[in-house]
């Protein structure tokens, strides 16, 4: 079984930027990868799309294996900020 | 092969979320499915963030300019039948600055399948309002509410003489899959306006918004119901919504010509 | 004691380093300085490196940097070699372990140039050898210590400003300065105050050295997109049409914004010049702006503009081509698109601005030359203007009286033969009267008729004449030495790097700005010494110069980058060494 820690818990989501800091859906707050609490839950692998943080990018769940194997960070989403589209420039 | 197969080393670069992701790997699906050599592949694309999809997908891809993706695709297909031909595009692209070519194709029944990553709004230039947008409604990005009238893709596609019409949804990756694959046996002008959530800057229609509305078609609609049903809005029909089968442009010019060859061989 | 520092923020596209710019800018400003900051970033894809480049007291951009403040290990990858020797690089301490192989969103190329220079080595390994003043701050720790005081909800406006705070503070600024910046930036502080804090406890106690105040002047600080906009609306500007595309959007939503003027997005380029000439004919004040794909489609517009005698103001805003290029990167490479744009003979004015104050300056002057001419006049700027951000005098904006249409309207002639060329102008619905892209006689009837034809294009070009004659001493600025070993003809946004390269190399060189490139100025009693022109593109204003001059050598920026004054400095000398082509290919 793996750690019972935030980067390892299906609620929470790593910032799609700093991926040492994520975001809570259950208790809707932000908290921190190493952090863990009560309501861990282990992550489900049973969707199309995944965060794999390492590469910054989303990848299909036919690619969850090979990511994992080469120990990157999966999690189920990415979080972003909620305003981050005034930071984005256009093309 | 599998849609792996056809995957490049680019670093993807849309917004987490967005609806480019599940069309991507649809379409990866069905080419993989299909067994198309990645050598006859050709996706022609125009300028937006959807447009970048040819850096996605192995195979001998053409990245145009804004708008004008299906002239040069057309030229493409009528040099060399033998390739599997499809233009991507975003609603801006296809049906905003490159409106006359889409009627045009229609027009043509060219062999080409035209897939319209339709998020209503210009997603690459930051959020103004697309040709799909429904009027009066204001987006994040937006100064005023829209003040022009939206678009029905669909309706246009049938004026304007497509042989193959349909809608899909962008998240429902396995069957946006076999309507692909069915648009690729499909010989005509097909297009699929693929409904295409824009996370950042479309803030009405949501994955969630959609998935309220959406509904599949049981079948193809009959005449009598078809303009009713590509009509719709308050609920949003998926599917094929017309189908039919008809001279294509280039076996027209070779019977006006009296030429066996279609297009020019030996490319 | 003179102010003079470069500094650079960097960091995730998306991740706030826009305001961290932006704060800096207004740090600086609050404190009496001169300030440039210009952005540089991807096409729309976050998480991908972008960087503000600010410069201290002056109005161009230097290098190498005084100061990094890298929010991510991609930054300090991209400028390492930009940094002077003993910089100042402020960073995340738990960056410095990333090998630049690992970074997703760094490109191939630059992995490549890295892996050259130093191996795949973790920053770490790679700075020990450096002379730069390091502050790695442990971010991640300043950032939870943050969230157990605040409930946060933007963590890159936390981060951003922790880093911008602990930079300016140890450059020099005081926490007054910081705060009040910061306060100018978000209209809710509280927690990016906070931030502040925590970033500047935690340096507190490391050297610096407080800088002096500067001269405080109660300046606007715009983008040249903003400052184009405003002097629009304030040279009266009644009807606005365009088709969005980078880097003219900004200009036009911030028009739109105003809420003062008819604006309308249209379908394409086509249409959004269409709709302005015909607000045009119809006695409005009418513009678009777009970049070199859009224009490339308002060609056909232009000729018709002219043809058919429609004032109108296009603001070119020119962006990194051929084709799409790099749509957010700048370049000067649509100078002879615009001086030849349109089929046929078509006289028209082409204007173009070196710094923010001269686009404000032109905006109404342009206005004033396609009403007075009826002519399309183009109005050439480029994304470094566009999205540069400066100090821009407060009066700098000038007034414009409506348009003038006293003719009377009996017996009305559109296309009146009159001495120089203009036909008074009567708006479409004040008379009876045919406007026609046709060969037309003088009341606007088609005509093939070869004495009329041969008035008509002699009438269209006479008007061209007589600009060039009104302009003649506007057309160009000349600045330094009036005796020198050369002198040096340029155009647009490479002024300033241009003028301090100059000011900085104290031997006799004389500078020409040109400011109206069509009709194209007489320069021959201006050209003294040898001839070097700069610009941004691959010679285009060298071949006009060689056609109505002469020319000795050419310094090129290719690479889509800004122009920096040390580059400039540089190719002046190898000019002067002889070489008569020289590519200057700083920035990244
Ligand atoms: C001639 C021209 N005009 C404008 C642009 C700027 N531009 C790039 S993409 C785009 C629209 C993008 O919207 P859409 O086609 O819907 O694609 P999306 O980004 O939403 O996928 C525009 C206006 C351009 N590249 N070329
Ligand atoms: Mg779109
Ligand atoms: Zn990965």
């Amino acid at each position: 079984m793996k750690e019972r820690k935030c980067a390892n818990c299906n609620n929470w989501s790593p910032h799609n930027l700093y991926s040492f800091v994520g975001y809570c859906y259950e208790k809707k707050k932000l908290s921190f990868s190493e952090y863990f609490c009560e309501l861990f839950i282990e992550l489900e692998l049973e969707e199309e799309f995944y965060w794999c943080g390492t590469c910054r990018s989303i990848i299909e769940s036919e690619e969850v294996k090979e990511h994992i194997s080469k120990r990157h960070r999966i999690s189920r989403r990415a979080f972003m900020d909620p305003d981050y589209r005034e930071e984005i420039y256009e093309g | 092969m599998k849609g792996f197969d056809y995957k490049t080393d680019a670093w993807i670069q849309w917004c987490p979320g967005c609806g480019n992701y599940g069309i991507l790997t649809a379409l990866r699906n069905a080419i993989a499915e299909v067994e198309i050599d990645p050598k006859k592949l050709v996706i022609v694309s125009g300028i937006g963030c959807s447009s970048r999809i040819v850096y996605y997908i192995r195979g001998s891809n053409v990245h145009t300019i804004h708008g004008r993706a299906i002239p040069v695709a057309s030229g493409i297909k009528l040099a060399n039948p033998d390739l599997m031909v499809i233009v991507a595009g975003g609603d801006g692209d296809l049906l905003g600055i490159g409106a006359g070519h889409f009627v045009a194709l229609g027009r043509r029944n060219i062999d080409l399948k035209v897939l319209i990553h339709d998020n209503a709004v210009y997603g690459l230039t930051k959020g103004q309002a697309g040709p799909t947008l429904p009027s009066a409604v204001k987006l994040r990005a937006m100064n005023y509410p829209n003040s022009h009238e939206a678009l029905n893709p669909l309706l246009l596609a049938f004026a304007s003489g497509y042989t193959f019409i349909a809608r899909a949804f962008a998240y429902h990756v396995k069957p946006l899959k076999d309507l692909i694959k069915e648009v690729l046996m499909h010989r005509g002008s097909a297009v699929i306006d693929i409904l295409q959530p824009c996370v950042t800057y479309n803030d009405l229609m949501t994955r969630d918004w959609f998935e309220k509305r959406i509904y599949y078609l049981d079948s193809l609609p009959n005449e009598s119901e078809l303009l009713q049903k590509m009509k719709e809005v308050d609920r949003i029909p998926l599917g094929v919504f017309y189908k039919i089968e008809k001279e294509t442009f280039d076996q027209k010019i070779n019977s006006i010509m009296g030429r066996k060859n279609k297009g020019v061989r030996n490319v | 004691m003179k102010v003079d520092l470069s500094l650079a923020i960097g960091g995730f596209q998306g991740g706030g380093i826009e305001s961290a710019g932006q704060i800096a800018l207004r740090a600086f400003v609050l404190k009496g300085y001169e300030v440039f900051g210009s952005r540089e970033f991807h096409s729309n894809i976050i998480g991908a490196h972008s960087y503000y480049h600010i410069r201290v007291g002056g109005k161009a951009l230097r290098l190498p940097l005084d100061a990094l403040i890298a929010l991510d290990a991609e930054s300090i990858f991209t400028h390492l070699q930009s940094l002077s020797k003993e910089a100042l690089l402020i960073c995340d301490q738990y960056s410095l372990t990333t090998k630049a192989s690992e970074i997703p969103s760094m490109s191939k190329a630059l992995k490549r140039r890295i892996e050259q220079n130093y191996g795949d080595l973790s920053l770490n390994k790679i700075l020990t050898d450096q002379e730069l003043k390091i502050v790695a701050l442990p971010m991640r720790d300043l950032l939870k210590e943050l969230s157990h005081e605040r409930s946060m909800i933007s963590v890159s406006k936390a981060l951003n400003v922790m880093g911008i705070s602990a930079g300016l503070y140890l450059l020099g600024l005081n926490k007054e300065t910081i705060k009040k910046a910061i306060e100018g930036q978000f209209s809710n502080p509280g927690i990016n105050l906070k931030a502040m804090e925590i970033a500047i406890e935690k340096v507190k106690d490391l050297e610096r050295k407080e800088l002096p105040d500067g001269k405080k002047e109660d300046k606007l600080i715009l983008s040249g997109n903003e400052a184009v906009a405003m002097a629009k609306i304030s040279s009266g500007l009644d009807f606005l049409s365009f088709y969005p595309i980078t880097p003219a959007t900004d200009e036009t939503l911030f028009i739109e914004k105003s809420g003062k003027i008819i604006t309308v997005q249209a379908e394409d380029e086509i249409s959004a010049i269409g709709m302005a000439l015909g607000a045009s004919l119809a006695g409005l004040r009418a513009s678009t702006s777009t970049s070199g794909p859009g224009f490339s489609l308002m060609n056909e517009m232009v000729s018709f503009a002219v043809q058919a005698e429609i004032p109108i103001v296009i603001t070119l805003w020119m962006r990194s081509s051929p084709s799409t290029g790099i749509a957010t990167r700048t370049s000067q490479q649509d100078l002879l698109h615009a001086i030849f744009s349109g089929h046929g003979d078509t006289p028209k004015v082409v204007i173009a601005s070196g710094d923010h104050s001269e686009a404000i300056e032109d905006t109404a002057r342009a206005f004033e030359l396609a009403e007075k001419f009826q002519i399309p006049v183009i109005h050439l700027l480029d994304k470094f203007i566009a999205s540069a951000i400066t100090t821009v005098d407060k009066n700098a904006f000038r007034t414009l009286p409506k348009r003038d249409f006293s003719e009377n309207s009996d017996g009305y002639l559109r296309y009146k033969i009159t001495e120089d060329g203009i036909s008074p102008f009567l708006p479409i619905g004040r008379a009876t009267m045919i406007v026609s892209s046709l060969e037309h006689d003088e009341y606007g009837s088609a005509t093939e008729d070869p004495v009329d034809r041969e008035k008509m294009i002699l009438k269209r070009i006479k008007k061209l004449e007589k600009a060039s004659e009104v302009l003649s001493e506007e057309s160009y600025s000349v600045y330094g030495d009036h005796e020198p070993e050369i002198t040096i003809v340029s155009f647009g946004s490479t002024k300033n790097a241009i003028m301090e390269a100059i000011e900085e190399l104290k031997i006799p060189i004389k500078f020409v700005q040109l400011r109206i490139l069509s009709p194209f100025p007489d320069l021959s009693k201006e050209l003294v010494g040898k001839v070097l022109v700069i610009e941004s593109n691959a010679g285009q204003l060298s071949f006009l110069l060689k056609v109505h001059c002469r020319v000795d050598g050419t310094a090129k920026k290719l690479n889509a980058r800004p122009i920096y004054v040390d580059e400039v400095v540089k190719a002046i000398k190898a000019f002067m060494n002889g070489e008569k082509e020289v590519i200057m290919s700083e920035g990244v």
